[in-house]
C-alpha cells in the first residue's frame, strides 16, 4: 500500500497524471455543451406554451364579444325582444357546449326614474309576482337585469339587479356608451356567488340603442340608450373552459391591472394542484393582455413536470462514464508502471534467494544423516556426502559407488536372494527416468565386516534439453538396527495376533490411539459379521455401536466430568481414568441386528506408560439378557396373579413378621401394606400368637406345627379390631435359604352366614315334613299290623313297603334334625352317671330284630364289665344303635356282629365288629362326614341316611369321648368309641368331680 | 307299529319293583318283566322280546346297559325310556343323547305310570 502511495507521487507517475488531466478536460467540455443545448430547447418550449395560452385567452374573449354583439343585433332588429325569444337565441348558441365557462348571457334594461313602478308592474305581470328592482332606493337612472339565460341556478340571484348601483360595473357601462365600444369590468364579486367556492368575476357589456335615433355623440347615445346585452364571468370557470381538462406543463396567474396583489388576483392555475410544492420554478415569463380597455397581467411559471422533461439523465451518465474512463486509463498506466518496477525487484530478490538456497542445500548435503551419492549418465560417481562414505565404508568409491557394479560381494535382496545389477535402483532410475523409492538391499561393509541393510531411493534428474536422465541422486539410510527391532516387533505382533485369532468365542477389537481399528479377531468376525480386512485400518468401533446409545453415554459422561466427551473418547475416557471399564453396550451386526454385549475396554500402554491404543474385549450376553427378561416377566406375571387374586396372601418370615401382603389381604384386613409389614402376623391372625410354652423355637415352627395345612378355620382381626372367620392355608417354603411361611387367607364370613341360613332352612323344612309323615307312618302302621282286618296278600305287601319307607323317611328327618341341632349347639345333653352294661344289652335287644331280617346274629364277646360312665343315656343309646345298625347293614347275610368292651387305664372302649366288606382306603378320611357313604348306591342298597356316623361322632365327642375304627378292606370293620370310666382319677373328663 | 304290550322293567330297588310291576300290570294291562340289573335285563331281553324298555339310569350300570341294548340285534330297535331322580333340562338332554326316548322323573306316580308309558309309546310310534 505504501509502495503504491509513494509510486503515485513519484516522477514515474507523471505520464499517468497527464492522461487523467486530458481525459477529465474533455469530459467537462462535452458536459458543458450538452447543458447549453438543453437550456435553449427548454426556453423555446416555455415560450411556445406562453404564447399559446395568451392567444387562447384573447381569442375566447373575442368570441364572447361576438356572442354579445349577436344579442345586440337581435335587439336592433326587433323593437321588442321577448323573454322567450331571448331564450331561443341563447339556446341556439349552445353556450355550455361551445363556450364552457360562460356564466350567462343577459339583457339589462334602462329605466328612467318615472317609469320604475310601471316597469316592475309589467315584469310582475309576466308571471314573477315577487319581482322588484334591486337594490331599492332613489337613483338618477335605473337599470334592471330582466333577461338572463340560462334562467336558472345561480343566475336567478341577478334577476332585477340594477348594475348601475355598483361602481365597478357602472364605470364599465358608462365607458361602453361614452366610447361606443364593448367594455369589461374590473374584478368584481358576482351576484351569482351564492354558494360554493367564491371565484373572481368580471362582466362584459355591449350597449343597445333604440333604432332610428342619432348616435353621433355621447349625449345622443345616452338619450337613445335602451339597455345592455352583457355576460357575467366567473374567472375560474372561464379558464377551465378555455384550458379544458388538459394538465398544463406551466402554471400562470392573472391579475387585474398591472399591480400584483391578492386584491387584484383573478386567477391562479396552481389552485388546481395545491399539493404540488415548487418554490423555485426554473422558467418564468410575464405578459400583458390589453382587452376592452382593461389590462390583465399574466404571470407564467414552469412546473416540475416541465422541468423534468429537460433535466435529462443522459448528461450525468455521459459525464460519469467519461470520468470513469479517464480514471481507468490513469489506473492502468500506473499499474503497468508499477509492474515493471516489481519485476525488477523480484529478479533481484530471487537472485539472492538462490544463492542462499544453494548454500543451505550444500550444508544439508554435507551434514544429513542419510547418504547421498550422485551418479552420472553412465553410473559413475559425481559426488557423495560424508554420510554416504560412512554407511558404505572405505573404498566404496573404488567398488563402484552405490551402483555397486564392481563389488566383490553381491548385494542381497530383502529375501536373501542376489540383487541383479540391472535391478539396482540407480540403474533403473537411469534407464527409465523415473524415481525408484523404498528399495531394501543388503551390502557388505568391509570396514566392520558385516552386512548392512539399506533403504535406497533413487531420483533421476534430467537436463532441459533431454528427457533421458543425466544424473541420479541415490539417497539411502542404514536400517540394519531398525530392521532388527522391527523383526522382533513383528514376531511379537504375530504371536499376539495368532493368540487373538485363536479366540473365536471372544470378540477382541484393538484400536490405535485415535480409534482406528488395528485388530479385529475371529471372535469379532463371528459375532459381528464383518471381515477383518473390512475393518482393520478402515473403521473405528463407532460403526459397531448403536449410535443413540453412544450419544446418550456421551451426554452422561459429559455431565459427570463437566466437559464435553465426544466421538471415540466416549468409549475410552473412563477406561483411561479407571484403568479399564466394563459396560453393557448394544453392538450392531453387519446385517443390522442388535447384539447385547458386555464390553471391557482397557488402554494399552508402552514401556513408558504412554497410551498406544485400546483393547476392547466383548462378550455376547444375548442369552443372559434373555434369561433376565424371562425372569422379569415371570416375576411380573406372578405379581399380577398375586395382585389380582381374591384370596389374601401373606408372607411371613421365620420370626413371624409379615414380609408382604397382597392387595386382597389389605382389603380383607383393612390395612395398607405399609401399616402392617414388619408386624407380627398375630396382629392379623390372633391364633398365631407366639406366646406358647415352647417359646424358644422360632415362631414359624410353632405355627407350622400348629397350623400348617389346608383350610383351617381361624379368626382374623381387622384394623378396627373386629374379628371375623377366615380360612387359612399355611404352607412353608424356603426362599434363598430362609425358611418362611405363606399364608393364604379367605374371608369366610359370608360363607358362614350362608351355611347358617341353609341349616336353618333344613331344620324348618324337616320340622314341617315330620308332622304329615307321622300321620302317614302311623296310619300305615295300623293297617300293616292288621288292626283293620286282613288284607289280600298283594295289598299287604304294598302296605308293608309303604310303611317301611315312611319309617325310613322319618329316620332321615330325625337324623337331619339331630345333625342340625348338634351343629347349632342346640342339642341338650343330660349327663348322668350311668352303668354301661345295661345300656349295651338294651341296644343289642333293640337291634336284634333288625339283624334277624337278614339272619345276622348279634354277639357279645367276653363279658361286659360293670363300669359306669358320665353320659346322657338316650344319646349313648343312639350311639350304640347307630353303630350296631351300621354293622348289621354292612354284614353279609347270616353274618355275626360282635360287641366287646375293654377297660384300660380308666378308658372304656366299646368295639362293634362286623364281617362286611370293610372301609375302602379312599373313603377312610371322609367316613365321619355328613352324607358320606363309600358308594353312592349304598344309600339305597343299605338304607340309611348317610348321616349316621357323622351324628355318632358328634354325640360321642359331646360326651367327651372319642370315636374311631380299624378296618382292612374285605375283612370287616371294627368301629369303637371310648369314654372315661366314672370314678377313676385318671379319667380324661370329669375326673375331679366327686 | 304294534300296540304296546311287553315292557321290560330294569330297576335295582326291590321296593320300587314291588310297586311298579303291579301298577303297570293291573292298571295298564301290560305284560311286565322286572330285572334287577342291566346284566339280567340283557340276558332276558331276547326271550321276552319287549316293546319298550324302562331303565333306571341311576342304577350302577344304567348308561352301559342302554348302550348294550342298542348293540344287540334283538333289542336294537326297542325304544328305551330312562327313569331318574335327577331331571334337570341339561340332564334330560344328556339322557336323550344317550339314546333315551324320554326321561321320566322319580318319584313314580303309580296310577299314572301306565298312561305315561302309553303316551311315550304313541309319540314314538307316530313320530
Amino acid at each position: 500500500m505504501n509502495r503504491l502511495v509513494s509510486m503515485l507521487f513519484s516522477r514515474r507517475a507523471l505520464l499517468a497524471w497527464a492522461i487523467l488531466a486530458v481525459g477529465l478536460l474533455v469530459v467537462a467540455f462535452v458536459w458543458h455543451g450538452m447543458r447549453d443545448e438543453r437550456e435553449r430547447s427548454a426556453k423555446a418550449q416555455f415560450e411556445l406554451h406562453t404564447r399559446e395560452l395568451i392567444a387562447s385567452i384573447e381569442k375566447r374573449l373575442r368570441d364572447h364579444e361576438q356572442i354579445l354583439l349577436g344579442g345586440a343585433g337581435l335587439f336592433d332588429a326587433s323593437a321588442n325582444v321577448t323573454r322567450a325569444e331571448w331564450h331561443t337565441y341563447n339556446k341556439r348558441l349552445r353556450l355550455t357546449k361551445n363556450y364552457p365557462g360562460i356564466q350567462g348571457v343577459g339583457f339589462s334594461v334602462v329605466i328612467p326614474p318615472g317609469q320604475l313602478a310601471a316597469h316592475e308592474a309589467q315584469i310582475r305581470a309576466e308571471g314573477f309576482p315577487d319581482y322588484r328592482v334591486k337594490p331599492s332606493g332613489a337613483r338618477a337612472l335605473y337599470t334592471a337585469i330582466v333577461y338572463l339565460e340560462p334562467f336558472a341556478g345561480r343566475n336567478l340571484a341577478a334577476f332585477g339587479y340594477d348594475m348601475f348601483s355598483e361602481s365597478t360595473r357602472h364605470q364599465a357601462m358608462q365607458l361602453a356608451v361614452d366610447a361606443e365600444r364593448t367594455t369589461i369590468t374590473g374584478k368584481v364579486k358576482l351576484l351569482q356567488e351564492t354558494h360554493g367556492k367564491q371565484q373572481a368575476g368580471f362582466l362584459m357589456y355591449v350597449p343597445i340603442y333604440r333604432s332610428g335615433m342619432p348616435l353621433d355623440t355621447a349625449a345622443a347615445r345616452w338619450h337613445a340608450l335602451r339597455g345592455y346585452v352583457y355576460s357575467p364571468y366567473r374567472v375560474d370557470d372561464l379558464m377551465q373552459g378555455i384550458l379544458g381538462r388538459s394538465d398544463l406543463a406551466i402554471d400562470f396567474t392573472i391579475h387585474d391591472g398591472t399591480i400584483l396583489s391578492p386584491d387584484t388576483l383573478m386567477f391562479d392555475s396552481a389552485g388546481a394542484h395545491v399539493n404540488e410544492v415548487h418554490d423555485a420554478p426554473e422558467y418564468r415569463a410575464r405578459r400583458l393582455i390589453n382587452a376592452y380597455d382593461r389590462t390583465w397581467t399574466v404571470t407564467l411559471t414552469s412546473r416540475p413536470a416541465f422541468e423534468a422533461q429537460f433535466a435529462s439523465r443522459r448528461d450525468w451518465w455521459t459525464t460519469m462514464l467519461g470520468a470513469g474512463i479517464s480514471f481507468s486509463l490513469f489506473g492502468l498506466t500506473l499499474l503497468l508502471l508499477s509492474r515493471r518496477e516489481q519485476a525488477l525487484a523480484l529478479a533481484r530478490e530471487m537472485m539472492s534467494e538462490r544463492v542462499e538456497y544453494e548454500e543451505r542445500f550444500h550444508q544439508l548435503f554435507l551434514h544429513m544423516g542419510q547418504g547421498v551419492v550422485i551418479h552420472g549418465r553412465d553410473g559413475q560417481v559425481l559426488d557423495a556426502n560424508p554420510a554416504a562414505e560412512r554407511i558404505l565404508g572405505a573404498g566404496w568409491r573404488e567398488r563402484g559407488g552405490i551402483a555397486a557394479r564392481k563389488t566383490d560381494v553381491q548385494p542381497l535382496r530383502e529375501d536373501g536372494g542376489d540383487f541383479p545389477a540391472d535391478a539396482h535402483p540407480v540403474n533403473v532410475a537411469l534407464r527409465t527416468g523415473r524415481a525408484v523409492t523404498g528399495v531394501i538391499m543388503g551390502i557388505w561393509n568391509p570396514e566392520d565386516n558385516r552386512r548392512h541393510w539399506l533403504r535406497v531411493d533413487a531420483y533421476p534428474r534430467d537436463t532441459a534439453s533431454s528427457t533421458q536422465a543425466q544424473r541420479v541422486y541415490a539417497v539411502f539410510s542404514d536400517i540394519t538396527e531398525q530392521r532388527a527391532t522391527d523383526h522382533e516387533a513383528r514376531q511379537a505382533r504375530k504371536f499376539l495376533s495368532d493368540v487373538l485369532a485363536a479366540a473365536t468365542e471372544v470378540s477382541v477389537i484393538a484400536t490405535d490411539i485415535d480409534g482406528q481399528i488395528t485388530v479385529f479377531n475371529a471372535g469379532a468376525e463371528r459375532l459381528l459379521g464383518y471381515r477383518t480386512d473390512e475393518m482393520v485400518g478402515k473403521q473405528t468401533p463407532a460403526i459397531l455401536h448403536l449410535s443413540a446409545e453412544v450419544v446418550a453415554r456421551g451426554q452422561e459422561l459429559s455431565a459427570e466430568l463437566g466437559r464435553p466427551i465426544e466421538g471415540f473418547r466416549i468409549f475410552v475416557e473412563k477406561s483411561e481414568r479407571d484403568g479399564s471399564e466394563q459396560r453393557e453396550w448394544t453392538f450392531l451386526h453387519k446385517d443390522g441386528h442388535r447384539i447385547p454385549v458386555s464390553l471391557v475396554v482397557t488402554p494399552m500402554r508402552d514401556a513408558g506408560g504412554a497410551i498406544t491404543g485400546y483393547l476392547g474385549v466383548a462378550e455376547d450376553i444375548t442369552q443372559r439378557k434373555q434369561g433376565e427378561r424371562a425372569l422379569r416377566e415371570q416375576a411380573l406375571h406372578t405379581q399380577a396373579i398375586l395382585d389380582n387374586m381374591v384370596d389374601g396372601l401373606i408372607t411371613i418370615n421365620n420370626l413371624g413378621a409379615i414380609e408382604s401382603v397382597n392387595p386382597a389381604a389389605e382389603r380383607i384386613f383393612g390395612y395398607c401394606a405399609d401399616e402392617i409389614i414388619g408386624h407380627h402376623v398375630s396382629r392379623l391372625l390372633p391364633d398365631l400368637d407366639p406366646a406358647t410354652p415352647d417359646d424358644a423355637s422360632p415362631a414359624h415352627e410353632t405355627m407350622s406345627t400348629r397350623l400348617l395345612g389346608i383350610g383351617r378355620e381361624v379368626e382374623g382381626r381387622r384394623k378396627d379390631g373386629s374379628l371375623f372367620p377366615v380360612e387359612l392355608t399355611l404352607s412353608e417354603i424356603t426362599r434363598q435359604g430362609e425358611a418362611m411361611c405363606i399364608g393364604m387367607v379367605r374371608d369366610i364370613t359370608d360363607r358362614k352366614r350362608v351355611d347358617r341360613m341353609k341349616s336353618e332352612f333344613v331344620s324348618t323344612v324337616s320340622h314341617e315334613l315330620r308332622t304329615p309323615l307321622t300321620s302317614i307312618s302311623g296310619a300305615l302302621g295300623l293297617i300293616a299290623a292288621g288292626t283293620l282286618g286282613v288284607l289280600p296278600p298283594q295289598a299287604n305287601e304294598l302296605i308293608a313297603i309303604a310303611h317301611k319307607n315312611s319309617k325310613r323317611l322319618t329316620y332321615l328327618i330325625n337324623d337331619l334334625l339331630d345333625m342340625e341341632k348338634l351343629a347349632a349347639g342346640k342339642m341338650h345333653f343330660d349327663l348322668q352317671t350311668l352303668a354301661l352294661k345295661p345300656l349295651i344289652e338294651q341296644a343289642l335287644d333293640a337291634n336284634r330284630s333288625y339283624g334277624a331280617e337278614r339272619g345276622i346274629a348279634l354277639a357279645v364277646v367276653g363279658s361286659l364289665p360293670d363300669v359306669e360312665v358320665q353320659a346322657d343315656s338316650q344319646r349313648l343309646m343312639q350311639v350304640l344303635s347307630n353303630l350296631l345298625s351300621n354293622a348289621i347293614k354292612y354284614s353279609p347275610e347270616n353274618g355275626v356282629v360282635e360287641v366287646s368292651v375293654t377297660v384300660q387305664d380308666g378308658v372304656i372302649r366299646v368295639t362293634i365288629a362286623d364281617t362286611g366288606p370293610g372301609v375302602p382306603a379312599t373313603f377312610r378320611s371322609r367316613i365321619f362326614q355328613k352324607f358320606a357313604q363309600a358308594d353312592a348306591s349304598d344309600t339305597r342298597k343299605r338304607g340309611g341316611t348317610g348321616l349316621g356316623l357323622a351324628i355318632t361322632r358328634e354325640l360321642v365327642e359331646r360326651m367327651s369321648g372319642k370315636i374311631g375304627f380299624d378296618s382292612e378292606e374285605g375283612e370287616g370293620a371294627r368301629f369303637y368309641f371310648e369314654l372315661a370310666e366314672w370314678g377313676t382319677p385318671t379319667t380324661p373328663a370329669g375326673g375331679t368331680e366327686t | 307299529m304294534n300296540r304296546l304290550q311287553q315292557i321290560l322293567y330294569v330297576e335295582d330297588e326291590p321296593d320300587i319293583q314291588a310297586v311298579a310291576k303291579p301298577a303297570l300290570e293291573m292298571v295298564g294291562g301290560f305284560t311286565v318283566k322286572v330285572c334287577s340289573s342291566g346284566e339280567e335285563a340283557l340276558r332276558e331281553a331276547e326271550a321276552f322280546a319287549p316293546d319298550l324298555i324302562r331303565l333306571d339310569v341311576m342304577m350302577m350300570d344304567g348308561p352301559g346297559t342302554r348302550a348294550a341294548v342298542g348293540k344287540r340285534p334283538a333289542t336294537t330297535h326297542v325304544p328305551v325310556v330312562f327313569m331318574t331322580a335327577k331331571v334337570q333340562p341339561a340332564e334330560a338332554a344328556l339322557y336323550k343323547s344317550l339314546g333315551a326316548l324320554d326321561a321320566i322323573p322319580k318319584p313314580l306316580d303309580s296310577m299314572n305310570l301306565s298312561n305315561q308309558a302309553r303316551t311315550i309309546w304313541d309319540g314314538h310310534a307316530h313320530g
